[in-house]
């Protein structure tokens, strides 16, 4: 596997080097910092309005995978929706290790998750 | 009554600034001089003590730590494994750029083994609350991302050297995993404002090299 980061040097990780992989969804807002700008000087709320629609769903992939002298990397891919699992799986039918999903108890996966020790 | 006019005359002349000027005008002079050298007394002074005091949070001794980042432990509050890997990596990022550390390896780098003076940073998160951009956009007031984690400093034989609780949160602009970085470069600071031990007075003499 081959990913390069903003113009850095490409990162070539080897599929058997890969510890774990997880798939998670997101969600943005479109247009960036400029667009925000914009829409927080629209007046009315106008702005608001926008953030209701100019929203995108995603894919998060994340590689876990270790270098060549066993030090462990994350590696952070932000996918179209629905391709994440689709290179899951060709990453896994490479050779790529994955552990078994833990199953999250139904509170965990509520909006706010909070462990005051 | 007249006694008071005479008070309020006399006040007035001392304090007016034209009576001030006036009357005081070689020692106006003279004081705007010695203003002069304090201010650039103060200029040469200033930036010593910074420069000093720099160089003295930085490593604490002539001999530099390094640090070893730890995997992130999520703890038991359903964090996403993007966001254990982003602060991790953000970690990494934001250690090396305060240039405290002599090296700041990986978790696992075998490399590190035969490091002297090495720390190794573990980090837990205890709060953990997503958040969404949207919701963050359209109500401005809810949908923060907010993390808050529990970072230690330990040597190789489990000593705790440093320990910290630390926020990262994302309130208004910009994506949920922003709050990993903000969190990263947090850690970061706190650490470097608080000065770490001597090497000889944490380790024994064989891993600290001094004899």
């Amino acid at each position: 596997m081959q990913f390069q980061h903003d113009g850095s040097t490409a990162a070539q990780v080897n599929i058997s080097s890969i510890q774990d992989i997880f798939v998670e969804g997101g969600d943005k807002q479109l247009g960036g910092t400029a667009m925000t700008l914009g829409k927080t000087a629209a007046p009315f709320g106008g702005g608001r309005v926008v953030s209701l629609f100019a929203h995108k769903k995603y894919d998060v992939l994340t590689v876990e995978y270790l270098d060549n002298s066993g030090g462990f990397h994350g590696a952070i891919f932000q996918l179209e929706k629905g391709q994440g699992e689709t290179f899951k799986k060709a990453l896994v039918a490479d050779g790529a290790h994955i552990t078994p999903p833990v199953e999250r108890s139904p509170t965990q996966s509520t909006l706010e998750v909070k462990n005051d020790k | 009554m007249t006694n008071r006019k005479d008070l309020l005359a006399a006040t007035k002349t001392t304090l007016g600034l034209s009576g001030f000027h006036r009357p005081n005008r070689h020692c106006g002079l003279l004081a705007t001089v010695i203003l002069l050298v304090c201010a650039l007394q103060l200029q040469v002074i200033v930036p010593t003590v910074h420069a000093e005091s720099s160089t003295d949070g930085k490593s604490g001794g002539a001999q530099p730590w390094s640090v070893q980042v730890d995997r992130v432990d999520p703890g038991d509050v359903g964090l996403d494994p993007s966001f254990g890997a982003a602060i991790y990596e953000n970690l990494l990022e934001e250690l090396a750029k305060t240039e405290q550390f002599k090296q700041v390896y990986r978790s696992g780098d075998r490399n590190a083994n035969d490091a002297p003076g090495l720390l190794i940073l573990k980090t837990t998160v205890q709060k953990y609350t997503p958040g969404s951009e949207t919701r963050r956009a359209v109500t401005t007031v809810s949908g923060a991302t907010k993390l808050n984690v529990r970072v230690q400093l330990v040597t190789r034989k489990g000593q705790v050297v440093e320990e910290h609780v630390v926020d990262g949160n994302v309130r208004f602009i910009g994506g949920n995993l922003r709050a990993t970085h903000n969190l990263a470069h947090n850690v970061a600071a706190t650490l470097k404002k608080s000065p770490l031990p001597e090497q000889a007075a944490v380790l024994p003499e064989k891993e600290s090299g001094s004899k």
